[in-house]
C-alpha cells in the first residue's frame, strides 16, 4: 500500500506526521528530519518519499498549498476514475490550525541572506511543536485505519522502524 | 486512455477543451454562442464543485474524457496527479492537461461576472466572446494531446 499524508507543504508538519507514524520521533525535535522545512523538495508537486513501515507500506507526503480541501478532493476523484481502492492508496489529509502560516513561511523562504530559511523555520517549530499532540493523535487514527485495512492488529509498543530516510 | 482537462473553475476552458476531444464541437469554424450553451457543464457550475471531476463523455476509441475545476492549484495538480499515477504503475493510462495558459482576460471577466458574481445576462455574451477567441488555441492544445496519445 502507499500511504500519502497531504497538507499544505510537504517538508513541514506532513513530514512530521510521517516520522510519527514511522516511529522514527517521539518529541518535537525536528532538526534531524531529512527535507524539513526544505522547500525544494516541495515546489515541484510531486509525492515525497519518507520510508516504509513495518508492513512495507511506502509514506509519503504532499504538498497541496493552501487549497488542501480541493486537492484531496481531486485525489479522491481521481482515485474513483483510475479504480484505485484505499487499500493501493490512503491519502489522509493532515490538518493542523495555523497551517496557513506555515505555508506563508514557507513562500517567505524565498527570502534572500538566508533570512526566509530562518522565518520559515521558525514559524514552523512554533507552529508544530504547539499542535504535535494534535499531530500524534491524527497518526494514531491512520495507524488503526492502516491496520483494518490490512487486517493486521495496531499494538504501537511494537512497531518497528524501518524508514527509507534513516536506513 | 482517460483524460483530465482542468482549468480555475471547471466550467469554461476545460470543458470546451474536452468538448473539442469528444467532437461535440466543430473544429474547423469558431462555435456559435448557442453550440457553446449546449455543452454540458458549460458556464452552469456553482463554486462548490472545485475539486470534483466530471465526466464529459467517451470517445468512439474508447478514451474517457473528463473536466475539472481546481482554483488556484495551478500546474501542481498535473505534477500530482502523474506523481501518485506514476507511484501506482498507471502513469501510461492518463494525461492530465492544464488549460489555464490559453484562457484570456476577457473569459476571466466574463467567468467571473457569471460565475462569482451570478451576472449571468452581462457575464455569458463577455465569456463566449473570449472563449470564441480562445477557442482555436485550445483547437491546437487538444490537436498536440492526440498527437501525442498515438
Amino acid at each position: 500500500m502507499i500511504i500519502v499524508l497531504a497538507g499544505t507543504t510537504a517538508v513541514h508538519h506532513t513530514l512530521v506526521a510521517a516520522h510519527l507514524y514511522l516511529n522514527t520521533i517521539d518529541a518535537p525535535d525536528f532538526s534531524r528530519l531529512d527535507g524539513y522545512c526544505d522547500m525544494s523538495f516541495d515546489y515541484s508537486g510531486y509525492p515525497f518519499y519518507v520510508g516504509n513501515d513495518q508492513h512495507e507500506n511506502r509514506v509519503y507526503t504532499l504538498g497541496l498549498g493552501r487549497l488542501v480541501d480541493v486537492g484531496c478532493r481531486a485525489i479522491n476523484d481521481f482515485m474513483q476514475i483510475m479504480k484505485i481502492n484505499s487499500s493501493q492508496l490512503l491519502v489522509k489529509e493532515i490538518r493542523i490550525p495555523s497551517e496557513l502560516d506555515i505555508w506563508a513561511a514557507s513562500k517567505a523562504s524565498r527570502l534572500p541572506l538566508g533570512l526566509g530559511s530562518i522565518i520559515n523555520r521558525l514559524v514552523s517549530d512554533h507552529v508544530i511543536t504547539r499542535e504535535f499532540e494534535l499531530i500524534k493523535s491524527d497518526i494514531c487514527r491512520l495507524h488503526q485505519q492502516v491496520s483494518s485495512l490490512q487486517g493486521v492488529g495496531y499494538s504501537p509498543a511494537r512497531s518497528r522502524l524501518t524508514a527509507g530516510a534513516y536506513g | 486512455m482517460k483524460i483530465i482537462y482542468h482549468c480555475f473553475g471547471g466550467s469554461h476552458s476545460s470543458v470546451t477543451a474536452a468538448a473539442i476531444h469528444l467532437g461535440l464541437l466543430p473544429t474547423n469554424r469558431t462555435p456559435s454562442y448557442r453550440e457553446f450553451m449546449a455543452l454540458p457543464y458549460f458556464d452552469k457550475t456553482p463554486g462548490e464543485v472545485y475539486g470534483i471531476i466530471r465526466f464529459m463523455g467517451q470517445t468512439s476509441e474508447g478514451d474517457e474524457v473528463y473536466a475539472l475545476g481546481k482554483k488556484n492549484l495551478g500546474g501542481r495538480l498535473n505534477h500530482v496527479f502523474l506523481g501518485l499515477a506514476e507511484l501506482l504503475g498507471v502513469e501510461n493510462q492518463v494525461i492530465v492537461v492544464n488549460t489555464m495558459p490559453y484562457v484570456n482576460i476577457i473569459m476571466m471577466v466574463g467567468g467571473f461576472l457569471s460565475r462569482r458574481l451570478g451576472i449571468v445576462i452581462l457575464g455569458r455574451p463577455i465569456l463566449i466572446w473570449g472563449t470564441r477567441l480562445a477557442f482555436p488555441d485550445l483547437v491546437g492544445l487538444v490537436k498536440t494531446i492526440k498527437t501525442k496519445m498515438i
